[in-house]
Parts: structure tokens; sequence; C-alpha cells
């Protein structure tokens, strides 16, 4: 492994090992969201371990809207650990429900779900190069009792040395792979072999084209044949495509290094207002 | 890519310090079509300039977008002849001092950014203290917004007084003026960091120190395994055979073999030993003291009852003076002057559990 990438396996060990070596675990979490960045801290868990098995629990909130072949990759992964798959009964529809959509399927789930199980400490894979306001988060993030994130008054911190406490009003967000860049992430999934979801490679598929991008086809819109792949997976009718004809993960990696966008553009969430993820974090979202 | 090189960029608010950094990330090629889309987007352009305002691709609060502040750190990487720098960029308003301090302590090295056509302002005098605090090394000071600069002999007179205030710290630097705007001498930037990034790898591969703080010891088959946290800022591999002693205890640990095959930051011992969390592992000496003479700079005011965090360890503080410290149980500690990374320590509030400071162990205050 090349020293960089080394640093920042280092950097994410010590702060997974910290978290879960001075708090109950039967309060930890780990969110998992079937992408290429949950499959990164999955297999640090594994490592931050060995030889013992990951000590704490994952989660992935559901939608109901994920790719079929997230599913399929979940019900694999779910042999390997101790899953718990959360969907808030509510079921809305985000082809018909607008922005509501994001904020009960996803920001309020998660707020049900850290409740139901009563979770005091969750780990993401959220990285700072994905967004704005994400370049502000720390990797111990302290949220207040309704889940919300305070931007403006943070606990000021020192890595690695962790103030690892919460009280009973406040709960911890941890980010492990605060650092690591997308390209970071291809080139340890590369070195490590770790396994991903298949459609992050080029394939062939129904793809129509809105305003915002390059989206999975309908039964109304069956659109055309393009070769695409994903960039960032979420729920199919937010997550757009990319054309690309990189199959194998040295075509992501030399595609990444040449692109002239940033993989936010793949996603609507972050898109409908200018500091839309800082209101959604906030609001207690990851 | 070799090693990542942290550089914490500071000094007084409005300064120019957001406008260097973004103009660095700009030249390395850092930024994305979409993102220079949204800068051009939101940048208030003067007449003739197409430019983006190139302090749009830090800020990444609404709130310091609208008023035009940075609050707190921003973290952006790029990656410059094969060196991967992180940059943390700093507020300059007096009242997020607490943040700039934490940048400075995990911080190599420093940019420091003054603004040419200024008096210069306490918080720049105030950042240079913390860097002196923090023991960074290197220094490169910009004098930036050159080209607003009608009198150009002005420029020896504030490099004058600028060298005045670094006489007595221990730092090695370099200063030049920019412009952040024009391009002017942004190369020179690049190639002084550069520099910087490669002393400072030198130094790193020469020092063998290892000071390893134990999270926990776990058991497995009559085999132990130490997990753990190494403060010198590179991954270590422990080679089979070598010996550390462990703090307090002063017994000794011999790497088995296995280590080898072990994920970073877990050790197996030749012999099953009794160590703690928040025990050390090393192979230099380490000061073991529950009272130290220090330097704190304070977040918010101290209540009355503290915890100090050191390596893997909390402790409580029993006194606290401004020139001294004392807990109830020992730390395993170096003085800043000697082992930086080893150094200092945060202090916890008990009750809200907030970080409310930041100390540094000195030899002697
Ligand atoms: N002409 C000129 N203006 C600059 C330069 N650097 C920064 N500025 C301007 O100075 C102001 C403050 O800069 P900013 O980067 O936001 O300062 P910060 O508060 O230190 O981050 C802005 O209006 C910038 O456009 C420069 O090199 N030349």
């Amino acid at each position: 492994m090349t020293p960089y990438l080394q640093q920042l396996e280092k950097e994410a060990l010590e702060v997974i090992r910290e978290i879960c070596f001075s708090n109950r675990l039967s309060e930890i979490v780990v969110f998992y969201s079937i992408g290429k960045d949950s499959s990164v801290l999955l297999h640090l868990f594994k490592k931050a371990f060995f030889p013992f098995p990951i000590p704490v629990r994952f989660m992935h909130i559901d939608t109901g809207w994920k790719f079929k072949e997230m599913y399929a990759f979940r019900d694999k992964i779910a042999k390997q650990i101790d899953l718990i798959v959360y969907k808030n009964p509510a079921c809305l529809n985000p082809y018909t429900d607008g922005p509501r959509y994001t904020d009960v399927m996803k920001t309020q789930a998660l707020k049900q779900a850290l409740e139901k199980y009563n979770f005091k400490i969750a780990f993401g894979g959220s990285r700072r190069d994905e967004e704005k306001s994400r370049s502000k988060e720390r990797f111990v993030s302290v949220r207040d009792a309704e889940n919300k994130w305070n931007p403006y008054n943070q606990n000021p911190e020192i890595p690695p040395l962790y103030n690892t406490f919460h009280t009973d009003k406040t709960s911890l967000r941890i980010f492990p792979l605060s650092n690591w860049t997308e390209v970071d992430i291809w080139e340890y999934i590369k070195h490590e072999k770790i396994e991903v979801v298949p459609i992050y490679f080029a394939h062939e598929r129904h793809v129509v084209r809105n305003q915002s991008g390059l989206y999975i086809a309908t039964e109304n819109d069956t659109g055309e044949i393009k070769k695409v792949r994903f960039r960032t997976l979420g729920c199919y009718p937010l997550t757009g495509a990319v054309l690309s004809e990189a199959e194998t993960i040295d075509d992501v990696i030399n595609e990444l290094k040449q692109t002239a966008y940033t993989e936010r553009i793949t996603r609507v969430i972050d898109y409908d207002t200018d500091f839309s993820m800082e209101k959604k974090k906030i609001n207690g979202y990851f | 890519m070799k090693r990542i090189f942290k550089v914490i960029c500071c000094g007084n608010v409005d300064d120019g310090k957001s406008t260097l950094l973004g103009r660095l990330l700009f030249e390395t090629g850092s930024i994305k079509q979409d993102q220079l889309e949204e800068a051009l987007a939101s940048s208030i352009k003067t007449e003739e300039t197409a430019q983006p305002d190139f302090a749009m691709f830090l800020d990444g609060l609404a709130m310091e977008r609208t008023k035009k502040i940075t609050v707190d750190v921003a973290h952006r990487y790029f990656t410059y002849n094969q060196i991967r720098f992180h940059v943390l960029d700093c507020p300059g308003h007096e009242e997020y001092t607490k943040n700039m301090a934490t940048a400075a302590a995990c911080a190599d090295s420093a940019l420091i950014v003054v603004d040419a056509t200024r008096p210069i302002r306490a918080q720049t005098i105030r950042h240079i203290e913390i860097c002196a605090m923090f023991r960074l090394k290197q220094v490169c000071i910009c004098l930036t917004k050159y080209d607003l600069l009608a009198d150009k002999s002005i420029l020896k007179q504030k490099e004058e007084e600028i060298r005045n205030l670094l006489k007595d710290k221990d730092f090695s630097y370099t200063i030049f003026p920019i412009s952040a705007v024009t391009g002017y001498n942004i190369p020179k930037v690049l190639s002084v960091l550069e520099n910087f990034a490669e002393q400072s790898a030198d130094t790193a591969e020469k020092n063998q120190a290892i000071i390893f703080h134990i999270q926990a010891m776990k058991q497995l088959d009559g085999k132990c395994y130490i997990y753990g946290k190494n403060l010198m800022n590179r991954p270590i591999d422990f080679a089979e055979g070598e010996t550390f002693t462990i703090y307090p205890t002063h017994q000794e640990l011999t790497v088995s073999a296995e280590s080898a095959s072990l994920p970073l930051g877990c050790i197996q011992p030749t012999e099953s030993i009794d160590v703690n969390t928040g025990d050390c592992v090393a192979n230099c000496p380490l000061l073991i003291t529950n009272k130290f003479s220090h330097q704190t700079i304070f977040f918010e005011e101290p209540g009355n009852h503290l915890l100090l965090k050191h390596g893997t360890k909390v402790v409580r503080v029993v006194q606290l003076t401004d020139t001294q410290i004392q807990t109830d149980a020992p730390l395993f500690i170096n003085n800043i002057e000697d082992i930086k990374e080893n150094g200092f320590g945060i202090l916890i509030d008990e009750i809200t559990k907030k970080t409310i400071g930041c100390c540094v162990f000195t030899r002697n205050s």
C-alpha cells in the first residue's frame, strides 16, 4: 500500500477502535448504505477488530427505492454482519412526493431508527470532499437531543486525540473516512480487493435523459440503451448515471482522474438549493 | 503518491487566506467544472474579470458565504508533484481562534497570509504565537494583495516587521509577496510547500520513535492482542523481535512474528503481558508524571470539573493554575520541546463533556 493510503487507513482504524473500545457496544451502530464508501467502512471494521468479529451492529435505512442490484448485494453482505434494516412505514414516493421524500424516508427514518434501538453513537462513511458543508465536519461530530448538527459551534477537535464522550443529551456521529477522496476510496478498494455493487462499473442499460442528467428508465418511458455506470448509489429515481466505458477498477480510477465533474452532479439531493446539504445535516441527516 | 502533508492556512480575517487557498486548488487542477460553475454563479464579478472569486471554493457554510467570513476550519485536499496536501483553512476572527488552534495542533507546517496593504493585525500576531506554541517547524509567509500595492517599497518595511515578530521563534521560514488574484508568485508558494513536505518526510524517515498509546488489550486462544495508536505521524510496522518499554510498568514487550500479518495498530507480544487501556508502549523515554508545566488555550471558561485526555488516557484535573496542572493519576508524556506529537492534551468538561481547552506540556514556564 502506498504510504498515503496507509496513513488514511491508520487514521480510520484509530478512530473506529477508540470509539468502540471506550463506549458501550450496544449503543453503537454503523450506517450501511450499500455504496462504495460503506463497503470500505465495513472492510475497515473487519480490520480494526481482527482477529475478533466486528462487535457492533450495522443498519441500513431502506426507502424501498434502491437499485435491485443493491438489494442483491445487501442480502449477500447480511450473511457476514449483524445487519438491521429499517424502513419508515410512511413509504413515500420520490416521483410524486417531491422534497418531502428525502426528509421523511431518510432524515426522519434515521432518527426513528436511532430512537427505536437506542443508539447513541452512529458511524457513517461520509467524506469531507463530497460537499461544501461536509468539509467542515469533525471525525467525532456531536448532535443534540434532537439529533441536530450545530455547524457554528462544533466541538474543537485535534485528531487523533478524540473526545469520545457523550451525555444523555447528546449523541455522536463518527466519520472515519473524513479525509478520503473518491479516488482514494477506489485505490483502497483495488488494493484490498473489496467487493462493491457491480453497477459501479460500466454496463448497458435503458436510460432517459432529463434536465438534471441520465436516469434509469421507467415503464412509461423506456428511453434508450447506453453504456453507463454509477458514481454514487442511492434511490434510483434520484441517482444519475454517467456515460462510461470503465469496466474495471483501473478504468474507474483513470476515468476519475480525468473527469471534469465531481460526484455530486449525480445526486439530486444536494442540488435543490445551494445549501441543501447543510440544512439536511442541521435537521439530523448524516 | 507519497505521504500526506498537512498545512494550515491562517492570518487575520480578510487578509486573503481563502482566496489564496482557492487559487492553489485551482492551479493544481483540484477544482472540477461543476464547482467552478457554482463559484462563478455566486461570485460578484467585477467589470472585466470573468474569473471566479477563488474564496468561493473554500467557505462551506451558508453563513460563511453570506457574511464572507470563515467560522470553522475547512479541510481541502490537492495533489502537487505526487504529494498529497491536506490544507486546513482557518478562521481569522478572534472569536473563532479555538478552531485555528486545533488546526495548528495537528498541522505539519503553516502558510501565514498577511495583507501587504494594511498594518499587521493583532490576530496575525496571535496566529504566529499559536504556531510557535504547537512547535510548527516550517512557516511560509505570504505578503498578499501585491497587485494592490501602489508603493512597492512598503514591502521591505512589512518584511522587516514580520522578521521581528519571528525573531525569537524556532521557525524556519520564507517570506515573499504574492497576489492570489493575478497569480503572482503562486508557483513559488507551491514549490515552497513542496520543499517543506520533502524536508518533513526526510525527518520522519530518520525518526525511529514509536509512541503507541493502548486502546485495548484482548486475549484469544492464549494469545494477546494489543490495539492502539502511534502518535508519531506515520503508520507503524512492528518488526519481529523488536523490544519496547511498557509505561508505567517498565515491563519489556517483544514483538512476535505473527504481528507482521496483523492490521495496522495491532501488536502481538511474544509473551502474555499485563497492560491496560491508557498504558503506553514506546521505544524512547517518556515522562511519567501527574504534574505538568503547561500553556493552555481555553475555548471556553473552564468549570470546576475537568478531565485531561492525552493519548488514550483520561485523568481528572485536581489543580489548575496559570503555570501548572496537577492530575489524579499520571500520564505518559513528553514535553512539547522534545517530542511534539506526545506533548499536548485536551481538556474536557466532566459535566457537559465538551472539549474546552488544549494544553501543551512545556519544560518550564
Ligand atoms: N486585489 C486583491 N484582492 C485580494 C487578494 N487576495 C484576497 N483579496 C480580496 O480580499 C478580500 C478578503 O479575502 P478572503 O480570501 O476572503 O480573506 P480571508 O478572510 O482571509 O479568507 C476579498 O475581497 C478578496 O477578493 C489579492 O491577492 N489581490
